[in-house]
């Protein structure tokens, strides 16, 4: 399945007012993106004596904390081949091949090459990356550990021949000029210094959450010029039908009262009975990421995102896990039966009944051993925003992590297991938030519609 | 209602059960043109379940699904029924049901895809009884394999549980985890007696397969698995359309149009429900239409050029009909609660009559520890017996989880008098004549039954059981059989080894009516090896004409 988490910047990006004014700057004389690859660089120096266990080792785990293969891996690709396809309103940007291929892959960049990939978002031939790739987070890497990555990347992956298909977007967003643009404006932070691994908790959760994992690329709102908020840091933030919810402090609009185990568990397992659970992108990030990091860094990074200063969501008033009861289950037969052909459009009681009741329950309360989580007390069915429990009627859960392959069916139309409309969603969202959760969100089939269409596509 | 010129397509198939639809997706998928014609409407899941959920009588596996007046299915399997109407000394062990409708009848099914033995294929060579196929069990290997990877079939590792019908590759997934009663049955056999219970080979998921979750065991998969996790044909279904494939529902295929050489078929002719009158042209044609409604169609195109029903030189379209006819009994056990009904239905079996030197005389058959929710029996036997109040109620909780219910699939045989012929008196609501079926049970099947019967006793005896609830006569087992036989002599068969008619060259039938012995497992994994096995024929003519 696709990660979508890379698609924000590009909602953001291509649509709304920031766009015109970006494309408006002058300076696009010497746009490079039409320019060929620069001649071939002298070669890449000879091959020094392979790099020490150790240093693979950290090179690895740090590209694992940054989630590289998530975005640079096709589904049924090889790892970090690229060509993953990300549709946007503009067209589709396609992820690149980062194996040490030397022809399709990045093989003959130097390690300074690979440092102004990863901290500046320039690429070996000078021209700009699309801001997809996070490297506003990444320059907050230290050198240690981008050499590090970078010993890894040549070493440590299997080079695969294969070219991803370029990426082709509509004017003004095809021009990389505009990227560079928008770098003054989004700027970069500091690279951290000294050796990472000897910082103390906060430092590194900080390190962690900001220069690797990237939180804020999805959980952060942004400004008007695209960069994120940083008053709002962590504060929530629509994400292509998703929304990447607050997680700052605020006890009622973030997880303020989540206890640092809690989240632990939530990064390595993906779930938490009684509060939460992951899929969408945030399932993907666990699977790929989060789930691979050491307890001590769990804990680093919980303790250090459960300090984020609070920010209040206007919509929550409460708690999102905290919603909600087991439902008093009502007799809704009729006795009748009716005849094969006639597929009339369900109620929302009927339709939870037919499609969700067999594992999560005719009282909403989930199967024993949580597998299939309980409705009420879930993060996803209380909170004000009911766009994950959408995007989840739509798409299902599909996440490995803890040693467990959470699964749940998808409900859109391409579903073998049942195709609902987009009334049917409507009405079982409502009746599922009203039951178990914050109340009725009002959803209507438009929205549901406009939801479908962000579904990843299906190779 | 697609307009006319849209009716016209490389390979037009009846029926989009298992055998249709994975035909048409194995051809769209090589870029062939493919029309279905189901006669049932399109069906969906929810419907089924809300049905079910609605539905008193639980176990009639028929019940959620009423039918339309235009494709009539049997309604249950008691006599008369209203649709199939049997007749013959056995007629009430002939009582098939099936479902007329998109998907077909693996809406409900327990899952169970066995392949058959080697043995299977050559029973009058090896045993000098019945007939054999036209092809042999490596034939249909590779395509075995293609359909369990097709439907998701999980089951044993040879290495540790072989089954007796060699694999080139391991089963797509892992066997099912063992439910507390099988964990039970298991060890009683093992001690007590020289028998095994083996891992049923089950198309269900033991891990999310194909865009579909994981059996979570909810004990109803007939009559419908309520989330996705059992294959049905809906699915093959849905992959064919993805790729192309058109599907015309609510399409009562009624005639079968020929050349004037008798030797290809043009066309074939449909009703829509309001009885309009339909042609589908086409350069290969495949009858995919259940065993019932394919001999029944084949029969009701009868004309001047083939008076006896088409592809029928031999005289065999409508004999031979076979079925895996069995005995069944339920006893409440003495020893400990199994707590029978966690888990899928059918999972657990004693297959050491499978196979051996006395199938020159008798039948071999398959045992099932049916692992179904007995609260309906125990219910009814604890009211049977007076009880009331609070002791009504400890005894419903004790039968519960001390019932133990078997029952066996019996070798069927291909006897020419056993025919399916169409109604005289009975018709539908088109004017197509209902099937009709003469029935006797072979010698060879009765002695088969009389064996698992002194098996079944045995088993009470050591269960120390009590209340034994025989099932009259002989089961029907929804297997039914042999219409259209497989031979390699046209004059008394009516297929050959690749299925397609000896009379028409351009016709194939994928069913479960080319078999020519009824086998030794349930028949959907063979339908399905064979059904493939006629999409590769039929690509690589379409491709290389």
């Amino acid at each position: 399945m696709p990660d979508v988490k890379r698609k924000i910047l590009w909602s953001v990006l291509v649509t709304g007012t920031a766009l015109a004014s970006l494309s408006a700057m002058p300076a696009r004389a010497d746009d490079p993106a039409g320019t060929p690859p620069a001649a071939p660089a002298a070669p890449a120096a000879a091959a020094p004596a392979a790099p020490s266990a150790d240093l693979l080792a950290r090179g690895e785990y740090i590209a694992t904390a940054g989630d590289c293969v998530a975005c640079h891996t096709a589904p049924g690709g090889k790892a970090f081949a690229g060509g993953l396809r990300i549709t946007t309103p503009m067209g589709d940007v396609v992820s690149t091949n980062i194996t040490p291929d030397p022809d399709h892959g990045i093989g003959k960049y130097t390690e300074d090459d690979f440092e102004k990939a990863v901290r500046h978002g320039i690429r070996r031939d000078g021209s700009r990356l699309y801001p997809a790739m996070p490297y506003v987070s990444y320059s907050g890497m230290t050198d240690d550990d981008v050499k590090a990555m970078y010993v890894w990347f040549m070493h440590g992956v299997k080079p695969v021949a294969v070219t991803p298909p370029v990426t082709e977007l509509n004017f003004p967003a095809n021009l990389r000029i505009t990227m560079a643009v928008w770098n003054l404006v989004a700027g970069s932070v500091s690279p951290e210094t000294g050796d990472s691994a000897t910082y103390d908790k906060m430092r590194r959760g900080r390190y962690l959450a900001n220069a690797l994992e990237h939180c804020g690329t999805c959980h952060t709102p942004r400004n008007m010029m695209l960069s994120e908020e940083q008053d709002s840091y962590l504060a929530g933030a629509p994400l292509l039908g998703w929304y990447a919810p607050n997680i700052t402090s605020s006890k009622t609009s973030g997880i303020g009262t989540w206890s640092e185990d809690n989240l632990v568990t939530y990064l390595k397992t993906g779930h938490v009975a009684g509060l939460s659970q992951a899929a969408g992108p945030m399932g993907e990030a666990v699977e790929h990421s989060t789930s691979h990091l050491t307890d001590d860094d769990l804990h680093a990074l919980a303790a250090y995102i459960l300090q984020v200063p609070a920010k209040e969501d206007e919509a929550e008033h409460s708690p999102r896990a905290q919603f909600g009861q087991a439902l008093d289950v009502p007799d809704i037969r009729s006795g009748e039966l009716t005849r094969i052909d006639k597929l009339d459009e369900m109620t929302g009681p009927h339709i939870y009944d037919a499609n969700c009741a067999a594992c999560h329950g005719g009282d909403g309360a989930g199967t024993s051993d949580h597998y299939a989580p309980s409705l009420f007390h879930n993060s996803v069915v209380g909170s004000a925003h009911p766009d994950d429990l959408i995007m989840t009627v739509l798409n299902g859960v599909d996440r490995t992590a803890g040693g467990l392959h959470a699964y749940m069916p998808g409900f859109d139309h391409g579903s073998d297991v049942q195709r609902l409309s987009n009334t049917e969603i409507a009405a079982l969202v409502n009746y599922v938030t009203s039951t178990f959760g914050s109340g009725d969100h009002g959803v209507t089939p438009d929205q549901v519609e406009k939801m479908r269409k962000q579904l990843p596509k299906t190779p | 209602m697609p307009s006319e010129q849209d009716l016209s397509a490389d390979v037009v198939i009846v029926g989009s059960g298992v055998a249709g639809s994975s035909i048409a997706n194995e051809l769209a998928r090589a870029g062939i043109s493919v029309i279905v014609l189901e006669a049932g409407p399109r069906v969906d899941r929810q419907h089924f379940v809300d049905n079910f959920r609605n539905l008193e009588n639980k176990p009639s596996y028929q019940g959620p699904f009423p039918c339309v007046p235009w494709a009539e299915h049997p309604p249950n399997q008691i006599t008369p029924n209203k649709y199939l109407h049997t007749t013959g000394p056995d007629a009430e062990a002939y009582q098939q049901v099936y479902l007329r409708m998109m998907g077909g009848t693996t809406w409900h099914w327990a899952g169970c895809a066995w392949r058959y033995l080697p043995s299977d294929f050559e029973l009058k060579t090896r045993y000098g009884q019945g007939r054999d196929w036209a092809l042999k069990y490596d034939d249909l290997e590779p395509f075995y394999y293609q359909a369990e990877v097709m439907m998701g079939v999980c089951g044993p590792d040879p290495a540790v549980e072989d089954l007796g019908s060699p694999r080139r590759q391991p089963y797509p997934m892992d066997a099912l985890p063992i439910s507390y009663a099988a964990e039970q049955f298991r060890n009683l056999i093992r001690e007590k007696t020289p028998y095994r219970v083996v891992h049923e080979p089950q198309a269900r998921n033991t891990r999310p397969y194909d865009n579909r979750p994981t059996c979570e065991g909810h004990n109803n998969c007939m009559p419908i698995c309520p989330i996705g996790a059992m294959y049905n044909g809906s699915y093959s279904v849905y992959h064919a359309e993805a790729a192309g494939a058109k599907f015309v529902p609510n399409a009562v295929v009624y005639r079968i149009e020929r050349d004037s050489a008798n030797k290809r078929v043009t066309a074939v002719h449909y009703y829509d429900p309001e009885k309009g009158s339909h042609r589908v042209t086409g350069k290969y044609f495949v009858i995919a239409a259940h065993c019932i409604e394919t001999a029944k169609l084949m029969l009701y195109s009868a004309d001047e050029q083939s008076p006896d029903g088409i592809a029928n030189s031999s005289g065999h379209v409508g004999r031979n009909m076979m079925d895996h006819t069995g005995v069944q009994v339920t006893f409440i056990s003495g020893d400990k609660a199994l707590w029978p009904g966690r888990g899928p239905l059918e999972t657990n079996v004693i297959d050491n009559f499978r196979d051996g030197n006395w199938r020159n005389e008798r039948g071999a058959y398959l045992v099932h520890m049916v692992d179904d929710n007995q609260v309906d029996l125990a219910t009814a036997l604890a009211i049977s017996k007076g009880y009331v109040g609070r002791e009504l109620e400890e005894q419903i909780r004790y039968l519960a989880s001390h019932t133990v219910r078997l029952f066996s699939h019996n070798e069927g045989l291909a006897d020419p008098d056993n025919r399916l012929t169409l109604s005289a008196t009975y018709k539908d609501a088109l004017g197509i004549p209902h099937p009709e079926v003469y029935y006797k049970l072979p010698e060879y099947t009765v002695k088969s039954c009389e064996h698992t019967r002194g098996l079944f006793k045995d088993l009470i005896g050591l269960m120390h059981g009590t209340d034994e609830q025989w099932t009259p006569g002989y089961f029907p087992q929804d297997h039914p059989a042999g219409s259209t036989i497989m031979g390699t002599d046209p004059k008394d068969s009516v297929v050959d080894g690749f299925c397609r008619t000896h009379d028409h060259e351009n016709l194939f039938i994928a069913s479960s009516s080319v078999f020519s012995s009824v086998g030794t497992g349930n028949i959907t994994l063979t339908v399905a090896a064979l059904a493939l096995r006629v999409a590769d024929t039929l690509k690589k003519e379409l491709t290389h004409a």
